[in-house]
């Protein structure tokens, strides 16, 4: 295998995901090392909050990154890295869990969701990632609690809509306008931080 | 600018295409909506990336270095197991003349024996220690056309999630090609990993990259494939795997 290097010394923190991806497909797997100390925080954290166990989410970190090796799924055309890291980590970790109501729905929705953000991410988002993460916790704490459950349960534990409704003993239709509601106040939120 | 043909509750009906709590005529018409009107596609993609966000808000937690380590040892082909430093000492005894040369031989030769039994003694070590784990899989490996003097062996441990595989006579690969191994279930083929024997008894071990090469209904294969070529079996069929 032709050894890996950056043009022009380049140092790793410069180098854009596009970059990184295309040297991987190329057959230069070091570049995983790079993907994986820019992503494999958001991968292991997601993982561990779904499953609750330390050596599950290992588990789960590792699948991922070596199918994103393996399979070369992801289209940089199509979305970020992060999108797409994500994406499939909570689809994988709700197989595991055996969501079984929610499971075809969510590998049916797998590709649209993966085509949302298609922007590729640059050195200079990651630079900002940290701030990116606190105007979405601030956003959030700026939505209603009821609407903040709901959106949590939804995603985290990948509960339907009539299921969030039994556990949390409301009305569906509640569970229906809160979660709505509260995606288009975050959306809205984040936008005015954007602006 | 929002086109007047929209409804009052446009974005409350994509908030719950992203959510997927629509019925079938909803996402129709929010599906007809997409092909018409570009300020929608552009919106459920703000919502769907909102969504995409959600996780973003935990506080990090990074995985212990091991997860790296394992995840680069899945990736990169496996290192030669077998040193052979013979030729320095050969040429070392060459230089005492000819007199000496039939016991420098007699070294060698006694010195390969040793490093060869060596090796047994190491692959027949691994082997029991993976035999010693009650889930491990045994498969013993027979040759295709391609190669059909190649024997082997091959042991998967679904807890360490390793793969050990022992073989014989099977040609070692030029640097840009390796042997791939493929567990096959229904009829996907699944990267288990890689390596290229060294000699003509040799063994290697890694750590399986799909935990789905652990299952029990599965077949195993083995190819050669050149090393930068993505992990799809393309090359030839050389080993096959009975259990």
């Amino acid at each position: 295998m032709a050894p890996f290097s950056t043009p022009d010394s380049m140092p790793e923190s410069k180098i854009s995901d596009r970059d990184l991806i295309n040297r991987l497909w190329a057959g230069h797997t070091e570049a995983l090392a790079i993907l994986y100390d820019r992503y494999a925080s958001l991968v292991y954290t997601l993982a561990l909050r779904m499953l609750s166990n330390p050596a599950e989410a290992e588990d789960l970190t590792q699948e991922v990154f070596v199918n994103f090796w393996q399979r070369r799924q992801y289209d940089p055309d199509r979305g970020s890295v992060g999108s797409y890291l994500t994406t499939y980590t909570r689809s994988r970790a709700l197989d595991r869990l055996r969501v079984s109501s929610g499971r075809a729905n969510i590998l049916q929705r797998f590709q649209r969701i993966t085509a949302a953000s298609s922007r590729s991410a640059t050195p200079f988002d990651h630079a900002s990632q940290q701030e990116d993460q606190q105007q979405l916790r601030a956003a959030l704490a700026q939505i209603p609690d009821t609407e903040r459950q709901v959106l949590e349960i939804a995603y985290f534990q990948g509960l339907s809509q009539s299921q969030i409704s039994e556990k949390l003993g409301i009305p569906l239709g509640t569970v229906k306008s809160r979660s709505r509601q509260g995606l288009l106040r975050l959306r809205d939120l984040l936008r005015r931080h954007q602006a | 600018m929002t086109s007047p043909s929209l409804p009052e509750n446009w974005r409350t009906l994509l908030a719950g295409y992203v959510l997927n709590d629509l019925d079938a005529e909803e996402v129709a018409l929010v599906d007809q909506w997409l092909s018409q009107y570009p300020e929608v596609t552009a919106e459920l993609d703000a919502l769907q990336a909102t969504w995409n966000r959600i996780p973003e808000s935990l506080p990090i937690e990074p995985p212990p270095p091991l997860v790296r380590d394992r995840i680069l040892a899945a990736v990169t082909p496996a290192a030669p197991a077998a040193t052979t430093p013979a030729r320095r000492w050969s040429w070392g005894l060459v230089g005492f003349g000819l007199g000496w040369a039939a016991t420098a031989l007699a070294l060698i030769v006694v010195w390969q024996e040793n490093q060869r039994l060596r090796l047994a003694l190491r692959q027949t070590e691994a082997v029991v220690a993976s035999f010693s784990q009650p889930a491990s899989r045994l498969y013993t490996l027979t040759g295709t056309d391609v190669e059909p003097q190649a024997s082997g062996r091959l042991v998967i441990d679904p807890n360490d999630r390793t793969a050990l595989v022992t073989t014989t006579d099977l040609p070692t690969l030029s640097s840009r090609e390796v042997y791939r191994l493929w567990a096959i279930a229904d009829g996907d083929p699944i990267y288990c990993g890689e390596f290229n024997p060294q000699q003509p008894q040799d063994f290697n071990q890694w750590a399986l990259p799909d935990l789905a090469c652990g299952d029990v209904d599965v077949q195993m294969l083995i190819t050669a494939e050149r090393s930068t070529d993505p992990p799809v079996p393309a090359g030839d069929l050389v080993m096959e795997g009975q259990s």
